[in-house]
This record gives structure tokens, C-alpha cells and sequence, in this order.
């Protein structure tokens, strides 16, 4: 069967999913669970996927009532074409701030490990041009790329993994179910931030031919994300126990160099664990950027939006460098992300979903 | 046509050009000196350069070209004195042609005065667990007296001080009496125990080091030390050991016992007024290495009633040594916090106010064995 450019299929959607929403977080993620609840920090961790399998149940439904339309497009049909418009142009506005929060979280990670003369403005900037190659080929070239990327990144970062068994002692995790349980309720919603990038998916499934099929995969997207995280909080958390855990500022990092092979050709691993760890980066941004540059499109009433993304790099650029210093990056994001995530994660499906029911909109 | 083209195919070379200038980061593995270890101690009055100075740091880094079979020393010794300790690290950028580089230093070693001084301690500790190309899989220890004497000496068997120290250090899997601490535990402990701390001990001579005792550390403080054997047997109560020998003394023969596990296990037994009684089992399985020629020792009664005896050694010691972290040191540092923490929650929640208190007044440690000769060397 020969595709058009504009499809992908189901398993591309979950694919997409699980690149999209791994990516910074995944390093400092076992910190914030540590310090919200202590041993039972993986707990909440799962919770909190265990929530966004509600969210993207709710996600695909919306989609199925408009098969072949992106949220752009229903958004208009629903609420009216200028709320509509407004929603989506706000949508992009978000993304690209979150593109410019992980190309600068990437920066300084970076800088910290691998490169460190060289200055900041290079490698964002080189970072961005190399996305803006991909997102200019379109939404297929794009569901590729995270396609290819997903077995190179996860084979060996699992691998990787695994040889810190002797430095763990699981007797760390424990006590367990030991928080009490109104504590962990309000340190859910902290953990929420970590699973941004579904909401990307109200655009993805538009691009599929029956958006009904995405379901099963992307369910076992948010699971198969939710495991990594909880097995990444676990495993910190069993190498360093919960006091270190937090003290750490990217606990994974910590964790892979710690882990020393004797008699391995090659002794540390943190370098090649910072190297793969750049791809779940790069596909993060190229999802939201191509999303970014396809709303903008829809907004203005073009057929393309090729023409937006080289504009929109300057755009980001310029947001990455307004933070002074890591602090104020996290700061920012933190006071950020929660409230946008809250309500394009969770709030505007819902009442679309609502208002397109009440409307009787799309099919059934 | 073709001159757009041709313009264009200039363009983009001359655009590489500027590509290819430079690489910011580049750095040639000639123009690396590997330090190995790195010796912290507090500056001596005498050596203060300004007032502020208050660390002298001292390294060590192989001489590539001696390693192999060159006749003069295989290692280079040299030191700063500044007030930070990366502060130090760097000031060698004034005095070498090479870039210092950590990744691959393997020991850390403090000196006594930096152990007894809170401030400094915290600093130290900071500055390297905060510095991005030290690893914490390097091995810790304290030196009674200055670290910088640890670089003085010339090993007897071995052309590099420091592979030969933590090769030392690597042999606590065979004897118990060898203790290990690397950066990262010491990191984990300290955040644990909120400034306590063991620290194996390294003593320095003149063509070789011992390893042997170890450095107790209470809320950033050097309080006292542990001798020899008293590291094996907070290595038994901590439940570190792993191999190791124990002698025992039975109707004027000396027997030696071999252990290659050694396994301990806490368990609750009871709470009466106050007081939480707990009992530390030991399990241990080993064979005996030596015993004395003209008699028989492969006999079941005789090997039951030396088990009798280095269970009661071991009872006996174990028991001394929590007296000792009771009363004397008044710190946990035996495992009692994190069991309780870990399997009685909701009991440590009622007791972590004044913890310290607690520990010392209303905790009864009680020491059982449990020892299996299990095998008795080649003759019978």
C-alpha cells in the first residue's frame, strides 16, 4: 500500500506519544518523587499515569468524533471559528515554550557534562536547525523518525539499567504505603508535569485514518511510560535511598555514574547514557515544533506551514535565553507548566468533548 | 542558471569553513594529567599564604612513560593550598602545561584536622560531590595526622600508589577486617544519618599503608576510632561482611575459622516499658582453616562445640561494640535507626523526636549466632 504523506498509523501514534513525553524530566523525575513522598514516591509516580490513561481515553474519543480532523480544525467547529482560533493559537504559544524550557533544560545539561566551552547560544541554536530540518519533511517524516529512534533509545538505555543491580538494595524502598494518603493526593499533581507531550496526540490522531484505532496504543504508550518512570524512581531510589535521592539534582545521572564496570572496555557509561539520552530530546521538540508550526497554519488559513518554522526558531531561540540561570529556568517552569498542562492535558478536552456531545458534533 | 548554482556550492563551503575553526571543547588526551587521587588536609598555619587559606589539597598522577619499565618513580606528588578545595583543583592550571583531569580519580583521602572541623568538612564534601567530573565510585578514607603523607610513600610490590591502595580496599570481599567506603555510600550515609559517619582508616608508612580500624564520625565530626578488629565486627553488625576469618582459643589450641557469607538479620523481639529490645542474629557458615596436627577434628561433636565458640565470640564482641556506640560514641550508626525507619514506621514516628537519647538509653541490643563449620580444610 502506498501512503500519502499525511498518515500515520497506530503504532506511530504510540511511538510518538512515548518520545514526545520523555524527555528532560526523566532525569530529575526520581528527585521530585523522593522529596513529595519519600519511599513511596514511585506511588505517586504511578498514579499520576494511571490519571493520564484517563486523559488520553478522553483524547482519543474527541478525536473519534472528527476522523481526519487535528484539534485545530474541530476546535473551530466546535467553539466557534475565532475561540477556536484562539485556542489553538494559545496552544502553540504553550508548545513553544515548552520547546524552548527542554532545549534549554538540554543546554545546561549539556554544559554541565559534555561541553563545556562551548558556548550556550551554539548549541541551542544547533539543536533547533537540525529540528527544523525534520519538521519542515512533515507529519510522516516525523512519525518515522520517532519510530526509528524509540528501539535505539530504549534497548540500551534498559541495558544500561540493569548494571546497577549491584549498587541497589531494595530494602530502601521501604517503609511502604507509609505517607499518608492526603499527602499523596497533593503531591500528585506536581508529578502530572512529567507526562506533558500527551496532549500532542489531539493533533497527532488527526493524521490517522480511523483515530479509533489509537486507543490500544495509546494506552500502552502512557503505560509503557508510566513503567519507565517508575522503574527509574525505584531504581534511584533503591541505589541512593530516599535522603540522597533528593539531594540530587538529576538523580539518574547520579545513578549512571555510579555504576562503575570493571574490566569493561569502557568504564563509565554516563557519556553514552547523555548521548542517547540527546534523541529523546530532539524527538520531543521535533513533535511539539512540527504541532507549533502546523497550528500556526491552520490559525492564518495557509495550506502549509512549512514556511512557519524557520520564523518560529528565532522565536524559540529567543525564549530559551531569557532564563538567567538553571534556577530560574526550573522556577519558571514549574510556575508555568502545571497550569498550562492542566488545562490542555485534562480541561479543554473534557469540555470539548462536553460541548461536542451537547452540540451533537462529528460522529458518534 | 549554473552560475546561481555555482554561487550557491561556494557559499555553503566557505559557510563550512567557519564550521571547521573550531571546536571549544577539544581537548587531546596528551594535553591530559590523570590525578588518581587527591589528599585533602587542613592548611598548617605555616604553610597560609593569606589568612583565608584553609585547604591543602595533594594529588597524585602516574608518569605514562615510567609506568611500563621506566627505572625512576612511576607517580608524580604535588600540592596547593587555597581556600576552597576547587579552588585548589584548578590553581595546578597555573603550575602545569597539561589540564588536570578527575574522571578517572580513584581515592580520596581526608585528612585528621578536616575531620574535626565541622565547617571544613561540610565544605570538602560539597565541593566534590558537586564537581561534575569526579566520580563517586572513588573510595573514601580518613588518615590519622596529614593525607598528604599518604603520597609519600613508595609501595613495596606495586609501581602506582593508589591502584595499590584501592586494591586493598577491594579485598574486604575476602577479610572482614578491611573496610569499604566509597564516595557515593559515604554521600549516602551522611544524608542518612545527617552528619554520621565510618570511615575506613589508612595509615600511612614508608613502603606501604594499612589498612586497618576506621574513623568514627558524629554530626561532622571526628569522635573517635575504631580499631582493628572492631571493624570486622561493625562490618558483621552492619551486615558488610562478607568473608573473613575468626580465631578462637579451644583447650590452649588455637582454631582458625573461615567465613565466605556472612549474613545478619534484625528482628523486633519486644517492647516493655519504654524500651525496645531487639535481637541481631547472625548467620555465618565457613570452614576451619587451622587446627593442629595429631588430632582429629573431623568429628561432628568437636566441630558443635567449636561452632559453640565462635558463636559465643562472636556474641561477646558484637555485644561489646554497641555498648561502645551506645555509651561511649552515643551514635547510631549500627543499623538500628534504618531497620526500625524501614520495618517498624509507625514505632520509630513515636521515637524520632531526641532520637540520639533514645538510642542510648532505651534500645537493648541482644546478639545471637548462628555458626555452621561446615568444612575442615584437606586433612582430617
Amino acid at each position: 500500500m502506498i501512503r500519502n504523506n499525511d498518515n500515520i498509523s497506530p503504532y506511530q501514534i504510540a511511538m510518538i506519544i512515548i518520545m514526545s513525553v520523555i524527555s528532560v524530566g526523566v532525569f530529575s523525575i526520581a528527585s521530585d518523587a523522593a522529596a513529595a513522598a519519600g519511599t513511596d514516591g514511585w506511588l505517586i509516580v504511578a498514579i499520576a499515569g494511571l490519571l493520564n490513561i484517563l486523559a488520553v481515553f478522553i483524547i482519543v474519543r474527541l478525536n473519534s468524533r472528527f476522523p481526519g480532523k487535528t484539534f485545530a480544525e474541530y476546535s473551530q467547529t466546535i467553539i466557534g471559528t475565532f475561540p477556536g482560533k484562539a485556542l489553538t493559537c494559545l496552544f502553540a504559544i504553550y508548545l513553544l515554550l515548552v520547546i524552548a524550557y527542554i532545549a534549554r533544560a538540554f543546554t545546561e545539561v549539556v554544559k554541565m557534562f559534555l561541553l563545556f566551552r562551548t558556548p550556550t547560544e551554539v548549541i541551542i541554536l544547533s539543536l533547533i536547525l537540525v529540528c527544523t530540518y525534520i519538521v519542515r519533511g512533515g507529519v510522516e517524516c516525523i512519525a518515522r523518525v520517532n519510530e526509528l529512534l524509540f528501539p535505539i533509545l530504549f534497548i540500551p538505555f534498559f541495558i544500561v539499567l540493569m548494571f546497577g543491580f549491584s549498587i541497589m538494595d531494595f530494602s530502601n524502598l521501604l517503609p511502604t504505603l507509609q505517607t499518608p494518603p492526603d499527602k499523596i493526593l497533593t503531591a500528585v499533581p506536581g508529578l502530572l508535569f512529567s507526562f506533558g507531550g500527551i496532549e500532542l496526540a489531539l493533533f497527532y490522531m488527526g493524521f490517522m485514518k480511523n483515530p479509533k484505532k489509537a486507543l490500544r496504543p495509546a494506552m500502552f504508550a502512557v503505560l509503557f511510560i508510566t513503567l519507565f518512570l517508575v522503574v527509574i524512581t525505584v531504581f534511584c531510589i533503591a541505589a541512593f535511598g530516599q535522603n540522597a535521592t533528593t539531594q540530587f539534582l538529576w538523580p539518574l545521572v547520579s545513578y549512571f555514574r555510579a555504576i562503575s564496570l570493571p574490566g569493561l572496555f569502557i568504564e563509565r557509561l554516563d557519556g553514552v547514557i547523555l548521548s542517547l539520552w540527546m534523541l529523546t530530546v530532539f524527538t520531543t521538540i521535533v513533535s511539539a515544533y512540527y504541532i507549533a508550526g502546523y497550528s500556526i497554519s491552520k490559525v492564518v488559513g495557509t495550506k502549509e506551514q512549512k514556511q512557519y518554522i524557520l520564523p518560529l526558531a528565532i522565536l524559540i531561540y529567543y525564549f530559551a535565553l531569557q532564563p538567567d540561570s538553571l534556577a530560574e529556568l526550573y522556577e519558571w517552569g514549574s510556575v508555568i507548566f502545571p497550569y498550562t498542562i492542566t488545562v490542555f492535558l485534562y480541561i479543554v478536552p473534557v469540555v470539548l468533548l462536553l460541548i461536542a456531545k451537547l452540540r451533537k458534533l462529528g460522529v458518534r | 542558471m549554473r552560475g546561481i548554482n555555482r554561487l550557491r556550492v561556494i557559499a555553503l563551503l566557505l559557510f563550512c569553513v567557519l564550521l571547521l575553526a573550531g571546536c571549544w571543547d577539544q581537548i587531546e588526551i596528551e594535553d591530559r594529567l590523570f590525578v588518581l587521587g587527591i589528599g585533602v588536609d587542613k592548611t598548617k598555619e605555616e604553610e597560609k599564604k593569606t589568612p583565608e587559606d584553609r585547604y591543602t589539597l595533594s594529588f597524585v598522577s602516574p608518569v605514562v612513560d615510567q609506568v611500563k619499565e621506566g627505572p625512576g618513580p612511576a607517580f608524580k606528588t604535588y600540592k596547593t593550598v587555597n581556600n576552597t578545595v576547587i579552588m585548589s583543583l584548578f590553581q595546578l592550571m597555573e603550575r602545569f602545561s597539561q589540564k588536570q583531569f578527575y574522571g578517572h580519580t580513584r581515592a580520596i583521602f581526608f585528612g585528621e584536622d578536616i575531620m574535626k572541623d565541622e565547617k571544613l568538612l561540610k565544605g570538602v564534601i560539597d565541593g566534590i560531590s558537586r564537581y561534575e567530573e569526579l566520580h563517586n565510585s572513588m573510595f573514601a578514607y580518613i588518615v590519622p595526622g596529614y593525607a598528604e603523607d599518604v603520597f609519600q610513600v613508595e609501595p613495596m610490590f606495586d609501581k602506582l600508589l593508589i591502584p595499590y591502595i584501592t586494591g586493598i580496599t577491594e579485598n574486604s570481599d575476602y577479610t572482614s577486617k578491611v573496610m569499604k567506603l566509597s564516595l557515593a555510600d559515604m554521600l549516602i550515609m551522611l544524608a542518612d544519618q545527617k552528619g554520621s559517619l565510618v570511615i575506613p582508616k589508612l595509615l600511612p608508612e614508608k613502603e606501604e599503608v594499612k589498612l586497618n580500624g576506621a574513623g568514627v564520625i558524629k554530626d561532622y565530626k571526628l569522635i573517635g576510632y575504631l580499631g582493628d578488629q572492631e571493624v570486622s565486627v561493625y562490618n558483621w553488625l552492619t551486615g558488610k561482611a562478607r568473608g573473613g576469618n575468626i580465631s578462637i582459643e579451644n583447650k590452649d589450641i588455637s582454631v582458625a575459622f573461615r567465613h565466605f557469607t556472612f549474613r545478619r538479620d534484625i528482628k523486633l523481639s519486644k517492647i516493655e516499658d519504654e524500651k525496645i529490645y531487639l535481637n541481631y542474629n547472625m548467620e555465618t557458615e565457613g570452614s576451619i582453616g587451622e587446627y593442629t596436627l595429631e588430632r582429629r577434628v573431623l568429628d561432628d561433636a568437636l566441630l558443635k562445640e567449636l561452632d559453640k565458640e565462635v558463636e559465643k565470640r562472636i556474641e561477646g564482641e558484637s555485644e561489646r561494640l554497641v555498648k561502645k556506640f551506645q555509651e561511649e560514641f552515643r551514635v547510631d550508626l549500627i543499623g538500628v535507626k534504618e531497620y526500625l525507619s524501614k520495618y517498624h514506621p509507625k514505632l520509630f514516628k513515636t521515637i524520632e523526636k531526641d532520637y540520639e537519647k533514645y538510642f542510648t538509653d532505651n534500645i537493648i541490643i541482644n546478639v545471637t549466632a548462628d555458626v555452621h563449620i561446615r568444612r575442615v580444610g584437606l586433612i582430617k
